[in-house]
């Protein structure tokens, strides 16, 4: 499967699925106009891919803003890698924060609460 | 009272009620950061939250206090984008406004769309049920429907004003203003400090 890659602009994150270079991100800023829409090619394709049962993926999430649209379709996002997760695929979440935003930390927090998703946490300054 | 003569009656409302804040905002230690009057489109929400966050960044202000502002400014455009009613022209009667008390370090964020008084008494229900429950209330209200992961028609699953009160420590107010016998001015305001 090609890989998915989205380019960071003013109010969408880059988003970059590839496992031939085994790298999950999602960085930048989420306040699309409508974010269902952004989002939905993204669950397919973690939907439609076949991910490597024995290969170690880490997502990694850092968002400087995310919309309340936004945070639903994360939500998506994470369900669809729990799908994964269940058909034994090693998958875990990384999601990185400012030191000085306790939101980011609590949304991080909030999402690791209702995940079988393992989530690690780092600050940055 | 002919069309034309309504639309400038609320147009008025909306004006008198938007300089009344900038008024009410200026003088010693009081200042506007940001004021816009009119239509509410993705690229003024991408412009005004890039531009408030600068503005925030060169006053020193602490990074948290950014954060929640920014995220207060996104909802409450957002929010004007997709639920405010639209004149016969397609452009929102709304306004937009961010105050700052030097006196205090509190900025007031302000907003005021059109609606259509039949949708009134729901809003005013919800934002009832809001201002009347703790902050950890709101946070679990958040979880239960962040959990669930589904889609209301305009997007949020009415996250967008659980954000702003727990972004705002619940300190948010509201008041209704009748222009006409359709519609009412919603006019929201928000304290950070």
């Amino acid at each position: 499967m090609n890989p998915f890659v989205s380019k960071e602009t003013k109010d969408t994150p880059q988003v970059t699925f590839s496992l031939q270079e085994n790298k999950f991100e999602i960085t930048g800023r989420s306040f699309p106009e409508n974010s269902q829409a952004y989002y939905v090619p993204i669950i397919n394709w973690i939907n439609q891919t076949e991910l490597n049962s024995s290969q170690k993926i880490t997502l990694k999430v850092q968002l400087h803003y995310i919309s309340s649209a936004s945070t639903i379709a994360l939500q998506q996002v994470f369900m669809a890698f729990e799908k994964q997760l269940l058909k034994g695929v090693n998958i875990s979440i990384h999601w990185i924060y400012e030191e000085a935003d306790e939101d980011s930390l609590e949304s991080g927090k909030r999402y690791e609460q209702m995940s079988k998703l393992k989530f690690t946490f780092e600050a940055i300054p | 009272m002919p069309h034309n003569e309504n639309i400038i009656s609320v147009e008025n409302i909306l004006l008198a009620d938007y300089n009344r804040i900038k008024t009410e905002n200026s003088g010693k230690g009081k200042s506007i950061l940001i004021s816009h009057i009119g239509n509410i489109t993705q690229e003024t929400t991408v412009t005004i939250s890039y531009f408030v966050e600068n503005q925030l960044e060169l006053r020193g202000t602490r990074q948290s206090l950014i954060k929640k502002t920014g995220n207060i400014t996104i909802e409450t455009l957002q929010n004007t984008m997709f639920h405010a009613e639209k004149n016969a022209g397609g452009f929102h009667l709304a306004y937009f406004i961010i105050a700052h008390n030097s006196n205090n370090e509190e900025y007031k964020i302000y907003s005021c769309n059109h609606v259509k008084n039949k949708d009134i008494a729901a809003i005013k229900i919800k934002i009832d049920e809001i201002k009347n429950s703790t902050i950890k209330e709101l946070n679990d209200k958040y979880t239960e429907i962040q959990k669930k992961g589904e889609f209301t028609k305009t997007g949020g699953a009415g996250l967008g004003l659980l954000i702003v009160a727990i972004a705002c420590n619940n300190r948010l107010d509201f008041h209704v203003t009748k222009t006409n016998d359709e519609y009412s001015l919603f006019c929201l305001n928000t304290t950070l400090n």
